[in-house]
């Protein structure tokens, strides 16, 4: 422990910005596990997108299982943990079994993964952008700008984002990319809110008065000197909303309203499981487990940088 | 070269309209600053200096405005009122004013630049030296791509960084307090601006750095003819680096005189008791520290508004404003009726108290 302490202190005074918050990012064993669940969810995503939309499953139809069509006489399978396996055969072929109309439940939440995090980090990242932009320029302003930048944030913060994102998509149409749009709306307010707080104290900040005083633009000084230097809070909860996004994404394919079958994804897993909750609880669990585990991997990620970031707890 | 001085202060005021009332934080000042000279702007913390500075570059924040007077530089307008032609009482802007954009791209950087008070904050954390200062020098000088870095570079040098071609890369964290200076005289020597004003720029520096960036700008201003208002509240850097001096208190300009002749003949009882409070060399005894502290500008004494901690102050002291008038032969001005014996009652009315500040230091509390 001391070792790791006298590392990210040393490193702190010859690196700056981003390798030093990675190096304690590393330096933390928590958010570590974070690192390490995240490396492996967006790898199995990427793999996902390749495969499942670039190739239309070649890969998973010819050396695995299709998670999109059954094959003919595939039975549902319950896995071999805890539980006796009462239709026999297959058990090893599929380590967490099948589900209702027997495609393999492991290849369904791999190919499912693409959803989650495609529109999770898509969504999260636009409305990340959009959210710290409108932010930004309500906070330098003040005044005006920022009474009508922040009541119609206020606006969308008064409207359950359940119902808005239904009306949405039921307006425009039952479409992943609606979806995504969908959900960095309801993002939007989040950052807005986030980093107009801090840039009502950065503007404040000399170096702000010194680009005026040197003549640099408005826009520059918000683009250069402004937002760089209000980000941190924006990372951290970027990180964290990414997990809440996914379970947004879910809860939307649960009710039905995201990727619609027979595309995989976890949250239209559960969905299906319902009915079968009693008798075969793994069609539940298993979806479920990958959502959990996702999104405590973004929340592991988000404290760790939330701790980078903090000075108070840089010894 | 031409006669007319570089900037041209006539009458300034600028107020913050709070919701106590109005602080009156500039009242009326005026001064000039010729081509090739150091004017000195001294005076304690609230006599309106930084605000001063800030009207000047038409940078005063809400909710405080420049209300009335007339900043010309360099023969362009940067602030002119007229008087009230549609009625209301207050004046109105003139029209030859530079427009805000105006003020941005030809006075801001340009030609006026500003050395700021805190060399620690006031260069952003999150970019290298070099990014910043190429920034500043792209703006103002219309330079691009690599002669904006070679012209980065050069101006390092000139300021006394070693070796500029690495230090370019560095954050400014990596700089201590007297390079982060030099890197701020950098900045605003980078855009070759006719005018630089130094607002208290080597308040948190040590007494030898401090030394060093006083020679430096000495150095430079020889080098590249630049005019220099030095604002600050350290007698000792006034009468190392100026030609002339303004003190100002509450607002004001009460003496204003060349630098010998404020140091050795000081006209205003407050400059004299300015100069009593520090050390001096050729003085033995005791300091006598300044009692009292400014009263707010929200709502100033009547008549001088240095008669409540004034050693001198009489009764007629609390009635008359003294004017700014010239009181001796040389180009020495002063604020105070005792010098205006013919027109005030001064002599003739009764002292205030002969422990005239005391007294003050009970109303106040």
């Amino acid at each position: 422990m001391s070792d790791s302490d006298d590392d990210s202190a040393s490193t702190q005074t010859s690196q700056s910005g981003l390798a030093d918050i990675t190096t304690q990012l590393r330096g933390n064993s928590t958010s570590r596990w974070g690192l390490y669940i995240i490396a492996v969810v967006i790898t199995v995503a990427i793999w996902a997108f390749i495969d499942g939309v670039l190739l239309g499953y070649h890969f998973a139809e010819t050396y695995w299982y299709s998670p999109v069509t059954a094959e003919p006489g595939a039975r549902s399978l319950l896995p071999p943990v805890g539980i006796t396996n009462e239709f026999g055969t297959g058990v090893w072929a599929h380590p967490l079994g099948t589900d209702h109309r027997g495609r393999d439940i492991l290849a369904r939440l791999v190919y499912g993964t693409r959803i989650a995090i495609q529109i999770g980090i898509v969504a999260t990242g636009l409305g990340a952008v959009v959210g710290t932009i409108v932010g930004a320029v309500s906070g330098y302003y003040g005044g005006w700008v920022d009474d009508l930048l922040q009541r119609l944030v206020e606006t969308f913060y008064a409207i359950p984002f359940i119902v808005l994102m239904i009306a949405i998509m039921s307006t425009f149409g039952r479409n992943l990319w609606i979806a995504i749009v969908g959900v960095s709306v309801i993002t939007t307010p989040v950052f807005a809110r986030l980093i107009r707080s801090e840039v009502l104290s950065v503007r404040e900040e000399e170096y702000i008065e010194a680009a005026k005083a040197a003549g640099v633009r408005d826009r520059n000084i918000i683009r250069r000197h402004v937002i760089p230097n209000s980000l941190a809070p924006v990372l951290v909860q970027a990180t964290l909303q990414v997990g809440v996004n996914i379970l947004i994404v879910a809860a939307l394919s649960f009710l039905g309203f995201g990727a619609q079958p027979p595309t995989p994804s976890w949250g239209a897993m559960l969905a299906q499981s319902r009915t079968y909750m009693l008798p075969n609880p793994w069609f539940s669990f298993w979806p479920g487990l990958a959502i959990l585990v996702t999104v405590i991997g973004f929340n592991l990620i988000g404290d760790g940088l939330r701790d980078a970031f903090d000075p108070r707890l840089d010894d | 070269m031409s006669d007319t001085p570089l900037l041209k202060v006539e009458n300034l005021k600028t107020q913050f309209f709070t919701d106590a009332g109005t602080v009156r934080a500039v009242d009326g000042i005026s001064f000039t600053v010729e081509r090739g000279e150091t004017l000195g702007l001294v005076g304690e913390s609230g006599a309106g200096k930084s605000v001063a500075v800030q009207s000047i570059l038409r940078l005063v924040d809400s909710p405080g405005r420049i209300v009335d007077g007339e900043i010309t530089f360099d023969g362009k307008t940067i602030v002119g009122f007229d008087e009230d032609t549609d009625g209301t009482e207050r004046p109105v802007e003139r029209d030859g004013m530079l427009s805000n954009s105006e003020m941005r791209s030809q006075i801001r950087g340009n030609e006026i630049a500003l050395i700021f008070q805190d060399p620690m904050e006031s260069l952003n954390p999150v970019f290298t030296v070099g990014q910043q200062l190429c920034e500043f020098i792209e703006i103002n000088r219309g330079l691009s791509g690599k002669a904006v870095r070679e012209r980065a570079i050069e101006i390092l040098r000139e300021v006394g960084i070693p070796q500029p071609d690495e230090r370019f890369d560095d954050y400014p964290h990596q700089f201590s307090g007297g390079m982060r200076q030099r890197v701020l005289i950098a900045m605003a020597l980078g855009c070759e601006p006719k005018l630089i004003i130094a607002d208290e720029p080597t308040t948190a520096l040590d007494v030898t750095v401090e030394g060093q960036i006083l020679d430096l700008v000495y150095d430079l201003q020889e080098d590249y003819d630049t005019s220099f208002l030095w604002v600050t509240h350290d007698m000792g850097i006034v009468a190392e680096i100026c030609d002339r001096v303004n003190v100002m208190y509450l607002g004001e300009i009460i003496e204003r005189a060349g630098v010998d002749d404020l140091f050795y003949d000081p006209q205003h009882p407050y400059t004299q008791a300015l100069l009593n409070s520090i050390p001096r060399p050729n003085q033995a005894g005791e300091l006598q520290p300044l009692k009292g502290s400014m009263p707010e500008a929200i709502d100033p004494p009547s008549g001088c508004r240095f008669h409540d901690r004034c050693p001198d102050a009489r009764e007629a002291c609390t009635r008359t404003h003294p004017d700014l008038r010239r009181v001796t032969d040389d180009e020495q001005w002063a604020a105070c009726i005792k010098h205006e014996t013919f027109e005030t009652d001064y002599e003739t009315s009764r002292r205030l108290s002969p422990e005239g500040i005391s007294v003050a230091g009970e109303n106040s509390e």
